[in-house]
């Protein structure tokens, strides 16, 4: 399967399951006695964005076979970050409402401060600013979209069938304006074709890509050895990717030879540590 | 859906009077209705920009919408009679039924097997047809047509109804549908087996006189001139104080009411076992999902080439362990004609040592081996061959499994002694540790002469063909730490050559090919306090 193609399933699907996870905690959210002083509205937006945070978190080690340990604390995580990014989101939204806005327009808008909150939140796990402010629209635009179609759905009965139909649609609009993101400027694809995790592919997309094994890479070589935590960098250079070794001792070869900095071409092996990556282009 | 509930109001004039409320409520919206009387000057102005404002704890509420009720629209009750009452006298019933009171030009009819019958005329026979109840509730609200010029409203005579068999929120939504109110009305003091949702919507009433009070109120509410429809996002399980207020010329009028809490109104609540089913089913997809993901490579159980060009379909080409010639490559299907050279035939596998030697007997192909022209490689595990323009990967699983053990001996790593990884007694706080960036364990520097090279009789062994045999020696001095240069001209501190030279904490040091860096004490830069103490140290150093 095409590696765009695997891309692009796999967001979308990720996506319809945290809209799946989003009404089993907003429906879980109505058998709560007591929510204090919090307004309905509020309620609901925060136990929705609880169950879709989590997934939405755990969105990087399921699409790249991370350990499961792994994925179970990203899910705890997410959904305590879901939740708070829902509770503000969805407050500030109805402070929108207090102010005669109608719902129609405040409910999209808390969806798309969600989106914003959450995949800065994503973002700023990887502990590097580099995609921070595309990250920002892409969320701001995935929650509009999908906040869009939540509003759509709910001009028709809005019976809790239809919340659930509105939270899937939700996550498959948020999801995929992600991912058109991803795939609109020229893609490259890099394939681990050694080692344990041969077959592995990354899509090469806008700004700079870090290598290595530490969680917080793009491109996350773990399993091999000499592989160091921070190893190298792909940057955008013209129309070109170039690989540059960031000083960390370990070595780097393009089509072994060894380099500190190499524009790639397609074809390109590239030997980061023990692992063989293949850059090829689109 | 409308429902009914009442309670006092308080009425500052009567010319603004809040007759009735209702709320629906479908999945996260809540829409409110209040029945009102308006004073004249609301009614004569166009009612935009209202000059009425309704509002809930000084918090103001958006009113979406101010309906006259419409003059020609006429009244019409419609009597559900319960399935029990089927085994009495019909005529009795109906002579029961009739004692409930009605507005002057109310229409009226009533069902008990489903089909309307006139309320004025009623059949001579009733027919009785034997189904359940909730069957023949159904039926009957299906038969009802959208009229615009009607207010309708079905009257569930509730008396020991087993409304507990009804799908309450399923026949509430098809009554709205309808653009119909429901109304359950208790006339006795028997109270069936309601279920928790019907029991919400009943009159709080058990008694005769206080059922036909409610019912009578519902017939005030519905010959109300106004209906103001507004939405109060902070609606929560409380009931709610709405205050409605007008201002004009003539003054100001303001009426109070309570919106009974959110218990009473029947949400639509998935049940749990739903949610437990979603939550269960999202977790199941991420596995299938993270299953999915995992990374898939053929890995042969022999030698075998990996077809890596791009777009093919990239399958294993087993190699057998006896050789043969490169020839087989021209056999092989690929999705693009791939040019290949001509006298592969002459590139000859032999077996050696569990892998294979490949020989180039013609040196006119174009064949790469880890992408440099060469004629003759014992192949090792992920060589990579270019034969024309195919790009193949050389898989040796014998030689995977073995590489856990070459690992260690890897260019590269630095390798030391047991007996240093692992000092006997505690080492002290302030001992130096050099740091290796891919290495989790530092080496604390106990000694006072710590040697580095490539060989074994080093202290601190790096194994990489630029490190000489004997490198570099960290000799103690005087509570410091100097590096001395042993051989050759790649011993750098800081990407500057060295012959000798005081490290500082956090110098990187580079020998050969390998990095590290110079850390004065375990917690590494993070205490403050070390920190100034080597700053201090480094001046010093400066000095000499």
């Amino acid at each position: 399967m095409p590696a765009p193609l695997k891309h692009f399933i796999n967001y979308a699907l990720i996506g319809m399951i945290a809209g799946l996870a989003a009404w089993g905690t907003l429906v879980l959210s109505h058998w709560v006695p007591s929510w204090g002083s919090l307004s309905s509205f509020v309620v609901h937006g925060l136990s929705a964005s609880l169950g879709w945070g989590a997934l939405l978190f755990a969105a990087e080690p399921v699409s790249k076979h991370h350990p499961v340990s792994e994925m179970g604390f990203r899910l705890l995580a997410g959904a305590l970050l879901g939740a708070l990014a829902g509770w503000l989101a969805f407050s500030l939204a109805d402070i929108l409402l207090a102010h005669q806005t109608p719902l129609t327009i405040a409910r999209p808008f808390g969806w798309m401060v969600l989106g914003m909150l959450m995949s800065g939140v994503c973002s700023l796990f990887h502990s590097r600013t580099d995609h921070l402010l595309q990250d920002l629209l892409r969320g701001l635009l995935g929650g509009l979209i999908g906040g869009i179609l939540v509003e759509i759905i709910a001009l028709f009965p809005f019976d809790a069938t239809a919340q659930l139909v509105a939270l899937i649609a939700f996550g498959f609009g948020f999801q995929t304006t992600f991912a058109v993101f991803e795939l609109f400027p020229e893609h490259a694809v890099l394939r681990l074709i050694n080692g344990p995790r041969a077959g592995q592919s990354w899509l090469i997309r806008t700004g700079p890509l870090h290598l290595g094994y530490r969680p917080g890479n793009q491109v996350r070589i773990s399993g091999y050895t000499e592989v160091c935590p921070n190893h190298a960098v792909l940057r955008r250079e013209a129309k070109n990717w170039a690989l540059q070794n960031l000083d960390s001792g370990g070595t780097l070869e393009v089509n072994f030879r060894g380099v500190q900095q190499q524009t790639l071409k397609d074809g390109d092996i590239i030997k980061v540590g023990s692992a063989l990556l293949q850059y090829s282009e689109s | 859906m409308l429902l009914c509930l009442w309670s006092t109001t308080i009425l500052a004039n009567p010319a603004l009077q809040v007759l009735g409320s209702d709320s629906s409520q479908a999945g996260t919206e809540s829409r409110h209705h209040l029945y009102v009387a308006l004073p004249e000057s609301v009614t004569q102005d166009s009612y935009f920009p209202y000059n009425l404002k309704v509002s809930s704890n000084s918090q103001s509420l958006l009113i979406e919408d101010v309906k006259p009720r419409r003059e020609h629209q006429a009244l019409e009750v419609l009597f559900f009679v319960p399935s029990a009452w089927q085994q009495e006298d019909p005529a009795q019933i109906l002579q029961q039924i009739r004692q409930i009171p009605l507005p002057e030009g109310t229409l009226a009819s009533f069902s008990w097997d489903g089909d309307w019958e006139s309320w004025e005329d009623p059949p001579e026979q009733i027919r009785v047809r034997q189904e359940p109840f909730p069957q023949a509730l159904r039926r009957a609200i299906r038969k009802l047509e959208v009229l615009p010029e009607r207010r309708r409203v079905v009257v569930l005579l509730s008396d020991a109804l087993p409304l507990s068999e009804l799908d309450g929120q399923q026949v509430l939504e098809q009554v709205a549908l309808r653009q119909s109110s429901l109304f359950v009305l208790d006339l006795s003091k028997t109270k069936g087996p309601l279920s928790p949702a019907w029991d919400r919507v009943r009159i709080p009433a058990d008694s005769l006189p206080e059922g036909l009070r409610a019912w009578e109120q519902l017939l005030q509410k519905l010959n109300a001139e106004w209906t103001l429809t507004y939405q109060n996002p902070h609606w929560n399980s409380e009931a709610v104080q709405v205050r409605l207020e007008t201002r004009d010329a003539n003054g100001s009028a303001v009426a109070e009411w309570e919106v009974p809490a959110l218990n009473s109104w029947p949400t639509p609540k998935a049940p749990l076992v739903s949610a437990g089913a979603a939550l269960i089913l999202a977790l199941l997809g991420v596995g299938g999902l993270w299953h999915w993901n995992r990374p898939r490579q053929i890995q042969p159980e022999g030698m075998g080439f990996l077809l890596l060009n791009p777009k093919e379909r990239g399958g294993v080409i087993d190699v057998s362990a006896e050789g043969g010639t490169l020839e087989f490559l021209t056999k092989i299907r690929t999705r693009r004609k791939l040019r290949l050279s001509a006298n592969l035939h002459r590139v000859i596998l032999t077996p050696q040592d569990g892998t294979l030697l490949l020989e180039d007997k013609n040196y006119k192909n174009a064949l790469l081996i880890n992408r440099r022209r060469s004629h003759r490689r014992v192949l090792q595990d992920g060589d990579l061959l270019d034969v024309g323009e195919m790009v193949l990967l050389f898989l040796n699983p014998k030689q995977q499994q073995e590489a856990p053990r070459t690992h260690s001996e890897a260019p590269g790593t630095p390798v030391g002694p047991k007996d240093f990884l692992k000092p006997n007694g505690p080492v002290r706080k302030q001992t130096p540790t050099l740091q290796f960036p891919d290495i989790r364990n530092d080496f604390p520097l106990v000694r006072n002469v710590v040697s580095i090279g490539r060989s074994h009789l080093n202290d601190l062994r790096l194994n990489n063909p630029e490190v000489s045999l004997r490198h570099a020696k960290i000799v103690k001095v005087g509570g410091q730490y100097k590096l001395v240069n042993l051989a050759g001209d790649s011993t750098l501190v800081n990407g500057r050559r060295v012959e000798q030279r005081f490290l500082r904490e956090g110098d990187e040091v580079t020998i050969g090919d390998c990095v590290f860096r110079f850390r004065v004490s375990r917690s590494g830069s993070r205490g403050k306090g070390s920190r100034a103490e080597s700053s201090g140290s480094n001046r010093t150093h400066e000095n000499v």
